[in-house]
C-alpha cells in the first residue's frame, strides 16, 4: 500500500510541489507531512492544508484528487512510484532522476523538462514543451522516457538531449526542433516544421507525412537493424493495446520500409526523420 | 575405471584463470553470420602464440538473437583484461565490421564493461549515431552496405582455460574418429570452446625445451615415435594421442564438457586409454580429475 494524499482543498494560485515526492515522503510520519511547507507567493502553507495523508511509509506515493494549479509535480523525485489521479500542472516531473511517475490524467507545460532518469506516463494529453528545455537552459530531457497517451502541444522535445518521449496521439508544431539527441517518435499527426534545427537524434513519424524542409536531404533507408532492435523493445515494453505495440508487431510480421531523412544541415545535420507514411 | 572398456587414469587436468567474454554476430543470412565468426576467430588456438583463445560457441536462430536475424555466439578468452581488450577491438573491427551484413552485440549480461562500439565507432568518421534502445547504448556506423550496428560494450567475466583430456589409441584414424566424436558432443554444452582446428590438437606440448628461446616443446612422453627412445607414457598399442583442449566461462561448464568428451571418446572401438594434462598441480588453480569428474556426471 502506497502512501495517500487526498486533495482536501484547491489551492488559492499556484504553488510548487517540488519535493513532495515518495522518496523524500517514505522516512517521514504522516504528521510531519502535512507540516511540510507549501510557499504561495509571501504566504506559506502547510501540505496538509491542501491534501489528507494517509497510508503506509512505502516508496509509492498516491495523490487522489489533484488541481492543474499545484506545478512541479515529481519534480526531482529519485526513486519509487508517484501516481496522481487527476491533471497535473505544469512542469510535472521536472528534472526526475529516477522512479515512475504516471498520471491519469494531463500535464501542462514543460512537463518531463530536465528528465534525467526514470519515466513520465501521461494517460490524456500534455501542454506544450514536453521534455524541453526550459528557456535560460541548454538542454532539455538528459535521458529516460516519456509515453504520453493522447496529444501534446508545440515545441514537444524542444533541445531534447537524451532519451525517449512516445507520443500515441498527435504532436502540435515545432516537434523535436533543436534536437541534439534522443528519439521522438509520434504515432498521430504531427504539426509544422517538424525536427526544425535538430543537430542530432531521431524523429520517428509512424504515421504521419513529413514535409522535409530543403534543408533535410534524403537517404537510403538503412537502419533496419537499428529499427529490429526498435520494435523488439516496444513489443517488450508497452502492452499490446497501444498503438505503439501494434505498430511494432506489425514491423516485426511484415517488415517496414520508411523514408530517411537528414538534417537539419542548417544545424549540425546528423538528426534522421524516419517517414512511415512518406 | 573404465568407460565402455576405456581405462579412465587416476589423473586430472589442470587449467587456470583466464578472461572471457561472448560476442553475439547476427547477419542476413546464417552463411554471412558464419564467415564473420570464423573469421573472427581464427588464428586464436592458443594465447601463446595467438593472444587470445577464441571460437563459435553455437549457430543461433533468429527467436535467439537481439534483432531477429540469424547469428553465431564467439567466446573470446584471454590471460588479461588488457589482452582481451585488444583482441576484441582488432578481431571485431576486422572480421566482423568488415564482414558483409553483420552486427555484433555483448553476449553476457553481467560483468566488467569491455569496449566494443565505444572505440569501433570512430570509423564512422563523425557520421556514427549513438542509440539508447532497452538500456543498452548501441552505435550506428554507416558503411557501404549500409550501417553497421554495434552495442558500445560487452561484459567480460572470469573464466577457466586450459581444461583437458588426452586421447590414447591404437592408431591415428581411431584417435582422430574419437575426438571427432568427442567435440560433436562437447560443443552441445553451453559456454565452452574448443579452440584447436576441428576442436583437436595433435601437438600438446610440455614447459620448457632444450633451446632456451623457448617456453615449451613438443610432449615427448606421448609421442609415439619416440616410444623406447625416452621416458614415454605410452604402452603397448598406444600408437596415437590426440588432445581436446577445453575454455569454458565456468569451470563447471569445463567438467561438464569434459565429461560428455570423455564418454563420446570411449564409444569408439580401439580408444585405450584417456588422460589428462597437468603440471603437477602448481601452476594453476583449476583440477578436473577425470574419475571424479566422470563418477559425478554418472
Amino acid at each position: 500500500m502506497s502512501r495517500i494524499l487526498k486533495l482536501r482543498q484547491a489551492p488559492p494560485g499556484r504553488i510548487s510541489l517540488a519535493g513532495i515526492t515518495p522518496d523524500r515522503l517514505a522516512p517521514l510520519p504522516a504528521n510531519e507531512i502535512e507540516r511540510l511547507p507549501l510557499i504561495w507567493g509571501k504566504q506559506t502553507f502547510a501540505l496538509g492544508d491542501f491534501f489528507t495523508v494517509s497510508g503506509d511509509a512505502e516508496l509509492a506515493l498516491t495523490f487522489e484528487g489533484f488541481d492543474p494549479r499545484f506545478s512541479d509535480a515529481g519534480a526531482a523525485m529519485a526513486a519509487g512510484e508517484c501516481h496522481i489521479e487527476g491533471d497535473a500542472g505544469d512542469f510535472a516531473g521536472r528534472d526526475m532522476r529516477g522512479g515512475r511517475l504516471v498520471v491519469n490524467g494531463s500535464v501542462g507545460r514543460f512537463a518531463a523538462s530536465g528528465l534525467a532518469d526514470g519515466e513520465l506516463l501521461v494517460s490524456g494529453n500534455a501542454g506544450d514543451y514536453l521534455g524541453a528545455a526550459l528557456p535560460w537552459l541548454a538542454g532539455g530531457m538528459r535521458g529516460g522516457r516519456v509515453v504520453v497517451r493522447g496529444n501534446v502541444g508545440a515545441r514537444c522535445g524542444d533541445k531534447l538531449r537524451r532519451g525517449e518521449i512516445f507520443i500515441e496521439g498527435d504532436a502540435g508544431d515545432f516537434c523535436a526542433t533543436r534536437m541534439v539527441a534522443g528519439s521522438v517518435i509520434v504515432a498521430g499527426r504531427v504539426g509544422a516544421h517538424g525536427g526544425y534545427a535538430m543537430r542530432r537524434g531521431s524523429l520517428l513519424l509512424l504515421n504521419a507525412p513529413f514535409a522535409a524542409p530543403p534543408t533535410f536531404a534524403e537517404t537510403v533507408m538503412c537502419a533496419d537493424g537499428y529499427l529490429n532492435l526498435v520494435w523488439r523493445d516496444w513489443l517488450a515494453r508497452f502492452d499490446k493495446a497501444s498503438p505503439l505495440a501494434a505498430f511494432a508487431a506489425r514491423a516485426v510480421a511484415n517488415g517496414t520500409t520508411p523514408r530517411r531523412w537528414m538534417g537539419d544541415v542548417a544545424a549540425d545535420g546528423r538528426g534522421e526523420v524516419f517517414g512511415f507514411a512518406g | 575405471m573404465r568407460i565402455d572398456g576405456v581405462l579412465i587414469d587416476d589423473t586430472f587436468a589442470e587449467a587456470f584463470g583466464m578472461r572471457a567474454t561472448r560476442l553475439i554476430v547476427t547477419a542476413q543470412n546464417a552463411t554471412w553470420a558464419r564467415n564473420a565468426g570464423i573469421a573472427a576467430t581464427g588464428f586464436a588456438t592458443s594465447v601463446i602464440g595467438c593472444g587470445c583463445e577464441a571460437g563459435i560457441e553455437r549457430e543461433l536462430s533468429p527467436a535467439e538473437t537481439p534483432d531477429g536475424r540469424p547469428g553465431v555466439a564467439l567466446l573470446l578468452f584471454s590471460m588479461s583484461t588488457k589482452e582481451l581488450t585488444k583482441q576484441l577491438e582488432r578481431r571485431v573491427g576486422q572480421c566482423i565490421l568488415t564482414c558483409p551484413t553483420t552486427a555484433v552485440f555483448g553476449g553476457i549480461a553481467e560483468g566488467d564493461a569491455l569496449p566494443l562500439g565505444k572505440t569501433l565507432r570512430y570509423f564512422g568518421d563523425g557520421f556514427q549515431i549513438s542509440k539508447l534502445v532497452g538500456g543498452r547504448r548501441y552505435w550506428r556506423i554507416p558503411v557501404m552496405d549500409g550501417e553497421f550496428l554495434c552495442e558500445e560494450s560487452t561484459a567480460m567475466v572470469k573464466a577457466v582455460g586450459g581444461g583437458n583430456f588426452l586421447i590414447v589409441a591404437e592408431s591415428p584414424a581411431i584417435a582422430l574418429a574419437s575426438a571427432e566424436a568427442a567435440i560433436v558432443e562437447m560443443r552441445k554444452v553451453e559456454g565452452v570452446i574448443m579452440p584447436f582446428p576441428g576442436g583437436v590438437v595433435r601437438s600438446g606440448s610440455k614447459v620448457g625445451s632444450k633451446y632456451k628461446a623457448l617456453g615449451a616443446s613438443t610432449n615427448d612422453a606421448f609421442c609415439p615415435s619416440l616410444r623406447g627412445r625416452v621416458k614415454s607414457e605410452l604402452g603397448d598399442g598406444e600408437n596415437c594421442v590426440m588432445e581436446i583442449v577445453i575454455d569454458g566461462l565456468t569451470a563447471d561448464q569445463v567438467a561438464q564438457a569434459t565429461a560428455v568428451g570423455v564418454r563420446a571418446a570411449c564409444k569408439v572401438p580401439g580408444v585405450r586409454r584417456i588422460t589428462a594434462g597437468n603440471y603437477g598441480g602448481k601452476l594453476g588453480p583449476f583440477h578436473f580429475h577425470l574419475r571424479k569428474i566422470l563418477g559425478d556426471a554418472a
